[in-house]
């Protein structure tokens, strides 16, 4: 089937792993990490677990605008080494990535270098093995790994974004390879982040969204929620973004939802207190956010919050044991038109 | 037109190439411009202002 309808070039591949790795590395199709060589046979098989045709268009990814089709979507998840089944979720996280809100130029060819995050949200965390569980931002799941590991290329070899010259990270970070986790639903005292944005529980989503490295909000003394909850705001101090995420470990979000606190009401505590304090910093910087900012008449005394409203800042739930969550800094300017970038949830269709 | 630093020479072609426009005119200045003095970077638009007038105006020539 696959080998009459498929459109992508044919190329000889060398039996040798090292010396098909070597090929794949001069043709410029990886990014550092060895790639699984994507087959007629392998391919055919990611394509046999959408319903989508190999040459429907999801999206046009920047800065090469090239259109990701369907089979480009199954060559790029072969690379990564993802299996068969994630492809439902590849191909909404590719519709994520093409979104206009997500504005994946900026993220792309800005020299702040910038992660797209994945957030899988319903059943499909559980069928595919997505952890949101253990060191979910860290290594040890394939479906994490991979699925992380496929934007990138996705980004690269469809995109064009080759570091130095179309991608301006000036040093990057290592969420760049790949940073996916699941929302840990079943720990999670609040509702997760799919039916927060409108979706029902049992559907399944992935949330696309600019994600610098993060900042560990460790803390083993607060056994109230305000304490909690104080001690993270302060690590989210600095520099505002269009949005933030706050990844929350289910035993401070058990402690945080027991005092009361619905997840309105964190995103209103840490917007009331998280903060980029004008009086704090450098003179040319704070003529620049004045320049930046017109519409909010700023002063040596003024206080910027960590985004522009409450509800950019993103709570969702993840991790295993221990009292260490996490806050990640998402690049992009706020600006009065809403921020040069915005997170976008995407329905992961059978 | 387009102005840029010339740190994103190689942006600029690869945007040109994908949109289909190869003569789109695009203006490029020294890199950086975010951690200069104010003087220096009002020199560096100085020189660059006559290039700019002349790409400007160069359809204008061309159509008389």
């Amino acid at each position: 089937m696959a080998e009459q309808t498929l459109q992508a070039d044919r190329v000889e591949i060398p039996d040798d792993i090292w010396a098909a790795q070597a090929f794949f590395e001069e043709k410029g199709w990886s990014d550092g990490l060895p790639v699984i060589p994507p087959t007629e046979e392998r391919v055919a098989q990611m394509l046999a677990a959408t319903h989508r045709k190999p040459q429907d268009v999801i999206g046009a990814i920047p800065p090469r605008w090239a259109h990701a089709t369907v089979e480009k979507i199954a060559i790029n998840g072969v690379l990564a080494g993802c299996r068969p089944e994630y492809m439902p979720v590849l191909i909404a996280a590719v519709e994520a990535l093409a979104d206009p809100r997500l504005n994946l130029y900026a993220l792309q060819a800005t020299t702040g270098g910038p992660a797209v995050m994945l957030i899988i949200n319903g059943p499909i965390r559980n069928k595919l093995n997505i952890n949101g569980g253990p060191n979910a931002l860290g290594e040890g799941w394939r479906a994490n790994a991979t699925i992380g590991r496929f934007v990138q290329l996705v980004k690269r070899n469809i995109g064009g974004s080759l570091p130095g010259t179309t991608c301006k990270a000036t040093l990057g970070w290592p969420g760049k390879f790949s940073i996916c986790i699941g929302e840990n639903e079943e720990a999670s005292p609040w509702e997760p982040l799919h039916v927060e944005r409108g979706y029902k529980a049992d559907q399944s989503t992935v949330t696309a969204i600019s994600a610098d490295a993060s900042i560990r909000a460790s803390d083993l003394d607060s056994t109230k929620g305000l304490g909690i909850l104080t001690n993270f705001s302060q690590k989210m101090d600095g520099p505002s973004g269009p949005e933030a995420i706050m990844v929350f470990c289910p035993e401070h979000a058990k402690i945080v939802a027991n005092d009361g606190y619905s997840k309105k009401d964190v995103q209103q505590f840490i917007w009331e207190r998280a903060a980029y304090r004008m009086k704090d910093v450098w003179e040319e910087t704070f003529v620049q956010r004045v320049k930046r900012r017109p519409d909010l008449n700023l002063t040596r005394e003024s206080v910027i919050p960590v985004t522009d409203r409450p509800e950019d800042i993103l709570v969702v739930v993840a991790g295993g044991d221990g009292s260490q969550s996490q806050y990640i800094h998402v690049w992009g300017q706020s600006t009065p038109e809403g921020g040069s970038t915005r997170s976008v949830t995407k329905l992961v269709k059978d | 037109m387009t102005l840029i630093t010339h740190a994103f020479d190689a942006l600029a072609k690869s945007e040109k190439e994908a949109f289909g426009a190869p003569d789109h005119p695009v203006l490029v200045v020294q890199h950086p411009i975010g951690t200069v003095k104010v003087d220096e970077v009002n020199k560096r638009a100085d020189a660059a202002f006559a290039k700019l007038v002349d790409i400007l105006l160069e359809p204008l020539a061309r159509a008389s």
